[in-house]
């Protein structure tokens, strides 16, 4: 089988993206078997899903942060007692321009599965919303999607951050953003792939596979608050792929993992991924392209 | 008459023109395609001149020292081209053609010294503006100073107001400029009270923000106002404004029309907010 897994990191999806067109240049692969995303990567996801692999670059070259968000006054929103920082409208509105009922049957057509990540404030479980049933698990709640309304709101599950946007309901439950469970998507990978056949997973990250020395000294509370979101997503990143290695060390068939990510970290000043640059987002598009270029032609096999 | 008409026509072409130009994608269009090309010719070959962008900026420092004194045309060549291509891409650019054509082995130290090169602009995450919500809000505003202040006669100045206020922005936007506020209030001289109508014009100069996680916290603005009983008080005044979400505190001086009194007030606002809650 053929999987795809696109990591979170807001406006460093364009990495992702930049990768994504290498790997299928590169591949000739059309269609995924198993497409699996959370947060910007649900995104992602969901544009290859649905076919739109031109419109998911153009939207991770042209956005401003101003196509994603609208900046509140957070003493309102304190004192009317809003969950959240940020109102994500400009978000929803694109993803409804994209996500059309023609866009879902596609997705609901296709041959690929799409899952997408995110966790319920109420279980605080993993939650993946998938376009067919997948495989129960211990680790996951699995909510099938039905309709394009549904698949929308999904999608804003997965990439809605907590505390920075509002949460979103579905079904009387409010669901945030996946990646603070997994940030590299592989539970409803390795749950949902036969542990005796022959593999490929690209895996197309945004955070570097190393942690990145911090400063000498940090003194200001936002440093600190944004060291340690680094710190976390780490945590979690690592995490995430140990579950793949397992999977990996017990598979009889041969699983070839092609770990897609930057060798530095894209936007240290601001990991959260809220900076839709232009410029910054072309110079990452760019370098996810050369560096899916440069594994995929040296590591045939898989680099990981 | 008739080339008036002609002109008209000639408009309506214009825009329609332009419009269609918008629509199309610069890399879909020849000569926006060709510029994009030109743009990553140049800039590579000089980056390709320059050196490899290091990590520190000392050594970028020295690296750009280096080539203003060993080849001053080209230094200057890659300060203007560094500007002009980073403001193609933001304000013209969509698509990848600008990227395509630049060298893979160069690629990467372009952009590095691109972003290097333009970091003060894209420094902080630019949000839409969190202030001046469009449209009617209501404010209740207590005041104190004094009157008079340049004479032997100071008066205690106190007033209480209670405004309605219209924010000019689009529906359901913030980022509005301009707001004007009317209401009843009520104004102490000395030991003498005044009813008055109050108008009130405020221009938002800033927001303030935290710059880390853009998070809007308020604005400063400036107002004019002019406070009239129709009849023996009639004053205007000119003052500032610290609002922070829903409450706010300003300083303003006035004068008097008619006595020439001139004084200071410092205002608390209590209350600024819409009639219904936003979603």
């Amino acid at each position: 089988m053929n999987v795809l897994i696109t990591s979170g990191g807001g406006a460093k999806g364009a990495f992702s993206v930049g990768a994504l067109r290498q790997l299928m240049t590169t591949t000739g692969i059309r269609t995924f078997d198993l497409i699996s995303g959370t947060s910007t990567g649900a995104l992602i996801a969901a544009m290859v899903a649905a076919d739109k692999i031109p419109e998911v670059t153009d939207i991770y070259l042209s956005n401003s942060n101003a196509d994603i968000l609208n900046k509140q006054n957070a003493i309102d929103n304190i004192l009317n007692n809003k969950p959240y920082l940020y109102d994500t409208t400009p978000l929803e509105n694109q993803i409804r321009q994209q996500m059309t009922d023609d866009a879902w049957n596609t997705i609901r057509q296709s041959t690929s599965v799409l899952c997408l990540n995110a966790v319920c404030l109420q279980t605080g479980r993993l939650s993946i919303f998938s376009s067919r049933p997948i495989q129960a698990s211990i680790h996951y709640d699995n909510l099938v999607i039905n309709s394009s309304g549904m698949l929308i709101k999904a999608l804003q599950s997965s990439s809605n951050q907590a505390v920075f946007m509002p949460p979103v309901t579905i079904n009387d439950r409010q669901y945030v953003d996946g990646g603070n469970r997994e940030v590299v998507p592989t539970r409803a990978v390795v749950t949902n792939l036969s542990p005796g056949e022959e593999h490929r997973i690209y895996i197309l990250s945004n955070n570097p596979d190393a942690q990145q020395p911090g400063n000498d000294n940090y003194t200001a509370l936002l440093d600190v608050l944004m060291r340690a979101v680094t710190i976390f997503i780490q945590e979690v990143r690592e995490n995430d792929l140990e579950v793949l290695r397992n999977f990996q060390r017990t598979a009889t068939g041969p699983v070839k993992v092609y770990y897609i990510s930057p060798e530095a970290e894209l936007d240290p000043d601001f990991p959260t991924g809220l900076r839709f640059d232009r410029l910054l987002m072309q110079a990452w598009m760019k370098q996810g392209q050369l560096r899916a270029k440069a594994i995929l032609e040296q590591y045939p096999g898989g680099n990981w | 008459m008739k080339n008036t008409l002609l002109l008209l026509l000639l408009c309506i072409g214009s825009i329609r023109e332009l419009t269609a130009q918008t629509r199309e994608k610069c890399c879909d269009n020849a000569t926006c395609r060709a510029k994009a090309v030109s743009y990553a010719q140049t800039i590579s070959a000089l980056t390709k001149t320059l050196g490899k962008y290091q990590p520190q900026d000392s050594a970028n420092e020295q690296l750009l020292t280096r080539l203003k004194q060993k080849n001053p045309q080209s230094y200057q060549d890659f300060i203007r081209v560094s500007r002009q291509t980073a403001t193609f891409i933001n304000d013209t650019l969509n698509g990848t053609c600008f990227s395509d054509a630049l060298p893979d082995d160069e690629a990467n130290n372009v952009f590095q010294w691109l972003v290097y090169m333009n970091r003060q602009d894209i420094s902080h995450p630019d949000f839409p503006s969190s202030e001046f919500c469009g449209g009617l809000e209501k404010r209740f505003e207590l005041s104190q100073g004094a009157a008079n202040i340049f004479s032997n006669q100071v008066a205690y100045l106190g007033t209480l107001r209670g405004y309605l206020s219209y924010t000019f922005a689009g529906a359901g936007q913030c980022g509005g400029r301009l707001r004007v506020m009317a209401g009843p209030a009520v104004f102490l001289r000395g030991n003498t009270f005044y009813t008055t109508l109050s108008t009130r014009l405020a221009v938002r100069v800033t927001d303030i923000s935290v710059k880390k996680i853009p998070v809007g916290v308020g604005n400063l603005n400036a107002y004019t106002e002019y406070n009239t009983s129709f009849v023996h008080f009639n004053q205007v005044a000119l003052g500032a404004e610290l609002q922070l979400g829903p409450f706010g505190l300003n300083l303003s001086v006035n004068n008097e029309l008619k006595s020439a009194r001139i004084g200071f007030a410092v205002g608390i606002v209590l209350f600024h907010q819409p009639f219904k809650k936003r979603s």
